[in-house]
């Protein structure tokens, strides 16, 4: 009897801990199902206002399998791809990996399984990939990946992160120039991953070009993380106390590090930070709100999304993509920042005249 | 044929740190003969087993195997020269077969493969040769405590023992599983294999060995024909002095009823309803598995109770609560010590006093003074053997656990019935005597007891009154001096 | 003369058992800091407790949940919960006091939900935590849209930033906690029961303690405990994030058990847990001054790990035989 309500109570707990398994890696589907209806209403004005960008009988359909949506950058790549899609009329289909490529695998299948014309993919482990490239093509679903080519998709759309990253250290050498400052770098980096590497890289070359006075203190690694990089630069702000200057490779990781140096007693006014991102409101905050942050690498999440839609759309139709569709970046101060970005209520809009106007 | 002795030991010495376990002892075995091996905890008879059975090695002294040097080492080359040992805790894996587990040393098998029909063969002849029905691919994990015991059994006689070591066998088992072992001694000593028997329950010793080793601290006492002594005479050479009434009842006017139970029902007990008054010792008899301890467990509520009532001095006992039955003055002390008595990573002061903290709470904190006053008046009144109350109950005596959770309960105030489950399970002679003592002197300060009890000499000598329980039920009430052996036997089976 | 010198033997084995982790502790500080200069420093030294406040705030919820018996591993998730509601709430009505009672409501709720499902649904803590774990994640991302909310009251950073007499906010509480939780398990009735209760369970209920009811108190009182530590971290982090405390539960686990809490109840102290938490933290520390690798840093603390715990195996053993010896007579 108690074995059987034990039994009962077990099944159901596992039902429900599942369901939550899948409410997480569908935490945003609820809130984007609403915001796809609201799009698809601006949609439908737009269709009437624009005339007929779509005329044929059926939609095209995107299945997007994301890497890891927990993330702001990511939110905002899909707000910016929902909207895209919403203006040419098509559908998209969004998955979260949660960081895990076998997921990503089983999602990347299960969409094609449901029909899908094309594929886009973020990829966790580009090396797990291929083989869905494969039976992607053999099922004739084109497919175009987000930031790592994988190879054999029809394009991959992302930064030039050692570009971007150059763009940050020049931007910092100048400063350092012009303020007649002799740089002590802290470097919060995430040496795991390859993009985050080639920023580093790139932020390092720049710096150097400009021939500003620097010495790199120490580099850290943050693993992305607010957390980690509070603890491990407070560390290293204790060994090097005569740090002035913090390079981060996310906005997480520079604000981590500004949060360190502020509790550890040290003079604010003395610091200069330079993040990379702009990945959303929590880089905009730092940003506007005077805080050590001069300059901000921006890398355009909304218009890397919009970019990702409108190459999915160009390769289902059959036109020829370039290898690698490099979306623009550029270094936004707090000046600046308004030239970008427009607010509407709570909200700021990405402004796609001005990125393109990069370019 | 004095010197063809099946084992020998002689003259042995076993020294660990700051003690000498063994101080001379001598002991024989000879061929189809049942030699019980008797004495105190402590007295050296688990040292004198192990280095038979090659676990401990031997200082001193000599040690022969059908005359020559024995040469054992580890427990592996006794098992070799045919020793096997039964201990009170079984050794079998419970998630493999019988017949795995009898033959997992030595399954037969042509060029490394298996030859199981033979393995379930030859596993089912030595079955039916104990008396085991059972199918070989049973796993042991699922046979009661008793069938266990005969697979252990099987096992040693398939190593081709000669000599079969039983360490507390019948401890666990109920009488007819006794009976059956008994005839199952009688019939391997029929075939000349030797065997040690080691028990406390000495009516048993007598009626199975042939010769009896007496130990004490380390000592050899003597060694004698079973059919010259006496109960009384063993006892006194184990203790080393005679030992005047082993069961002290006097009993006493009965008062109130304490506690009452009406219709209990539970998924192993049906119906019971019966009362106990202060100063009495109520004694419930039958055998194992006959609903004893669950009617215990669901008087204190824990377990579930289907219907019933259980009142103590007019007020309901709630049926989901021990805490709340221990308030009002209701203490249980389980039979199985080990598991659900003591806790074993604690000292006897913490295992004393956990029941009735509340005492010594002085504001918020444990009055640590007066918790150790207590315990050492404890201590001292039921004469608990301890170098320090600061001492790992795991490190007591079986007798000296049993007193310390006695006291667990006799230390609170407001105790008014205690139920007291196998009170002398695995306890030696001498203690066994002290708990009788202690419960009746307890009678006379007005506590109600219930004993629940397997043994028959001590529930007969010892209640006022005895119920008998059978297959979860109530099947007799006997008054004191009404009640027999036979008796009580009949209502139970 | 024997009682004697077995008193003394038993003490000396208790004294022995936080001694092996003083002797690391203060090995590794003496490495550390003839390697580095900045070690031994008392901006170091404040650091160093500062960062390990909050896992000792923390650490103390799992150490009482270890002796139970039981586990809570869905503290980090919890962080995250915590740190959302309490920002929001912060925000909101711009009062820290508000905000507070916001997180350590967020807790109880918590502790309760793992209570009432490991002592009224009779389901393995671990299990039920790992469920919760997921639930209390999923709940922060959904409530967040995965975004972290900012803090709007300055004052608040205060708290896990601020110092009183020179010592770190966070370092204050922590060490008040620990004090008034040592004389918890060590001088009161509900300190005695949680041991006994993880020592045996069923022995216990036997024995007329409320089990299931004490196995909820330490639930909720565990889940105010990690609310707490929670709260604090999101000071630190001047925003409550959906993200933060990932990973957090095992390195609670890993330096508690460090420290000597045994994972089946009823075994361990508090003083060695911090200890062990310590420990964990100084290497931390010392890596990160040393410049080292950070691909090393988990290498170094896993052999830390297996290491301290071999040792204290070692141990055990050792002290199980000498009592053999002279117990078996």
């Amino acid at each position: 009897m108690a074995k059987k309500v034990l039994a009962i109570l077990l099944l159901m707990f596992f039902v429900l801990s599942m369901a939550v398994g899948c409410a997480q890696k569908e935490t945003n589907q609820p809130a984007n199902q609403t915001s796809k209806t609201d799009e698809t209403s601006k949609a439908d004005e737009t269709a009437k206002t624009d005339g007929a960008e779509q005329t044929s009988g059926k939609k095209i359909k995107i299945g997007y399998v994301c890497n890891f949506m927990n993330a702001e950058w990511y939110q905002n790549v899909i707000k910016g791809a929902k909207h895209k899609a919403a203006q040419l009329g098509v559908d998209i289909d969004v998955a979260d990996a949660n960081n895990d490529s076998a997921q990503q695998v089983s999602f990347a299948e299960n969409l094609m399984a449901q029909g899908i014309d094309v594929l886009a993919l973020t990829p966790v482990d580009a090396k797990t990939l291929k083989p869905v490239i494969e039976s992607a093509k053999a099922k004739g679903i084109a497919v175009v990946t987000e930031s790592n080519p994988v190879g054999g998709e029809a394009t991959t759309v992302g930064a030039d992160n050692k570009a971007a990253g150059k763009m940050a250290g020049l931007w910092m050498g100048e400063y350092a120039k012009k303020n007649n400052m002799e740089l002590k770098l802290l470097i919060v980096g995430f040496p795991n991953f390859e993009d985050c590497r080639l920023r580093v890289e790139g932020f390092k070359e720049g710096l150097e070009e400009t021939g500003a006075k620097y010495t790199i203190k120490q580099e850290v690694d943050s693993q992305g993380l607010k957390e980690k990089a509070l603890a491990v630069s407070t560390d290293a702000l204790t060994a090097n106390p005569d740090i002035n200057a913090i390079f981060g490779i996310n906005d997480d990781s520079t604000q981590g590090a500004i949060q360190a140096y502020k509790s550890s007693g040290l003079d604010m006014s003395k610091l200069v930070a330079v993040g990379f991102g702009l990945e959303g409101s929590v880089g905009r905050e730092a940003l506007l709100n005077n805080t050590p942050i001069k300059a901000e690498l921006a890398m355009f999440p909304e218009y890397v999304g919009a970019l990702l839609v409108e190459s999915c759309v160009k390769a289902y139709n059959g036109e020829k993509l370039p290898e690698r569709l490099v979306t623009p970046t550029t270094m936004i101060t707090p000046d600046t920042y308004k030239d970008f970005y427009k607010q509407e209520g709570n909200d700021w809009m990405l402004d796609f005249s001005a990125v393109e106007a990069i370019k | 044929m004095e010197g063809e002795f099946l084992l020998e030991v002689k003259g042995v010495h076993k020294h660990f740190p700051g003690v000498h376990a063994l101080n001379g002892v001598n002991f024989q075995l000879r061929r189809g003969e049942v030699h019980a091996l008797v004495g105190e905890n402590g007295a050296g008879k688990s040292t004198l087993i192990k280095i038979i059975s090659g676990v401990h090695n031997i200082d001193n002294g000599e040690y022969l195997i059908e005359g020559k040097p024995a040469n054992i080492r580890t427990p592996h080359e006794a098992i070799e020269k045919g020793i096997s040992v039964i201990y009170q805790e079984l050794t079998l894996i419970p998630h493999m077969s019988i017949a795995e587990n009898i033959f997992f040393s030595h399954l037969p098998n042509t060029r490394g493969k298996v030859n199981w029909k033979e393995v379930y063969e030859k596993t089912r002849e030595l079955m039916s040769y104990v008396g085991l029905d059972e199918n070989p691919r049973t796993k042991v994990g699922y046979l009661p405590v008793a069938k266990q015991q005969l697979v252990e059994i099987i096992k040693a006689l398939s190593a081709n023992a000669k000599i079969i070591i039983m360490d507390e066998p019948t401890s666990a088992l109920s009488n007819n599983e006794i009976e059956n072992l008994c005839r199952i001694i009688k019939e391997l000593k029929s075939k000349g294999i030797g065997i040690i028997y080691i028990s406390h329950k000495l009516d048993e010793i007598l009626e199975l060995s042939d010769r009896i080793t007496v130990l004490r601290d380390g000592q050899y006492i003597d060694t004698v024909e079973t059919a010259d002594v006496t109960q009384d005479k063993l006892v006194s050479m184990m203790v080393g002095r005679e030992l005047k009434d082993m069961y002290p009842r006097q009993a006493c006017e009965p008062g109130e009823v304490v506690l009452e139970v009406k219709g209990l029902t539970t998924e192993k007990v049906y119906d019971v309803s019966f009362n106990v008054r202060a100063g009495e010792i109520v004694g419930f008899s039958g055998l194992m598995g006959a609903g004893r301890t669950e009617l215990a467990r669901a008087i204190i509520g824990a377990d579930k109770r289907i219907s019933g009532q259980v009142i103590v001095n007019g007020k309901a006992v709630p049926a989901d609560a021990t805490d709340k039955a221990l308030e009002m003055g209701i203490g249980y002390v389980p039979e199985d010590r080990k598991n659900h008595g003591i806790f074993a990573q604690c000292c006897i002061r913490k295992n004393m006093t956990i029941s009735a903290l509340k005492q010594f709470k002085n504001t918020v904190k444990i009055n640590r003074s007066n918790e150790t006053l207590s315990v050492n008046k404890m201590v001292e009144d039921l004469h608990i053997k301890t170098p320090s109350i600061e001492q790992l109950i795991s490190k007591l005596s079986g007798g000296n656990q049993q007193k310390v959770i006695l006291a667990r309960f006799l230390m609170m105030n407001g105790i008014k019935v205690l139920i007291i489950d196998e009170p002398t399970r695995g306890i030696d002679v001498g203690a066994k005597a002290e708990i009788y003592n202690i419960l009746d002197q307890l009678t006379h300060q007005g506590l109600a007891v219930v004993m629940i009890s397997s043994e028959m000499p001590e529930i007969l000598s010892m209640c006022d009154r005895i119920y008998v329980m059978k297959k979860g039920r109530v099947t007799a009430e006997f008054k004191r001096g009404e009640a027999t052996q036979e008796k009580l036997l009949s209502k139970a089976i | 003369m024997e009682k004697t010198s077995k008193g003394h033997f038993f003490k000396s084995i208790t004294r022995f058992e936080q001694a092996a982790l003083v002797i690391a502790l203060l090995a590794i500080c003496i490495v550390f800091s003839i390697l580095s200069s900045s070690f031994m420093t008392v901006l170091n030294i404040t650091n160093v407790l500062r960062q390990v406040s909050l896992m000792v705030i923390a650490g103390i919820g799992m150490v009482l949940l270890l002796l139970l018996g039981e586990i809570d591993i869905s503290v980090g998730s919890l962080q995250a919960a915590v740190g959302i509601a309490s920002v929001t709430v912060l925000n909101a009505t711009g009062s820290i006091i508000l905000a507070l009672l916001a997180a350590l409501a967020t807790g109880v709720v918590s502790g309760l939900l793992n209570g009432i499902i490991v002592t009224k649904g009779g389901v393995n803590s671990f299990i039920a935590t790992l469920g919760t774990m997921a639930i209390i994640r999923g709940i922060g991302m959904v409530v967040t849209k995965a975004v972290s909310i900012p803090v709007r009251v300055p004052e608040f950073a205060e708290i896990g930033a601020g110092q009183l007499f020179g010592i770190p906010v966070p370092v204050i509480i922590s060490a008040a906690l620990v004090i008034f939780f040592y004389f918890v398990l060590n001088h009161t009735i509900f300190g005695r029961q949680i041991y006994a209760i993880g020592g045996n369970s069923e022995a216990a209920k036997l024995a007329g303690l409320p089990v299931q009811k004490i196995k909820l108190q330490v639930f909720v009182l565990a889940g105010v405990l990690f609310a707490l530590s929670a709260f604090i971290l999101a000071s630190r982090l001047d925003a409550g994030q959906p993200i933060a405390g990932q990973g957090f539960e095992m390195q609670v686990i890993a330096a508690v058990i460090l420290g000597g809490v045994s994972m089946s109840g009823g075994n361990g102290t508090l003083s060695g847990a911090l200890l062990g938490m310590l420990i964990l933290g100084v290497i931390q520390n010392g890596l990160v001054l040393l410049n080292v690798s950070s691909f090393y840093h988990d290498i170094v603390r896993g052999a830390v790990i297996i290491l301290a715990v071999y040792l204290d195996e070692r141990r055990k053993k050792n002290a199980a035989k000498q009592l053999l010896r002279s117990s078996n007579k």
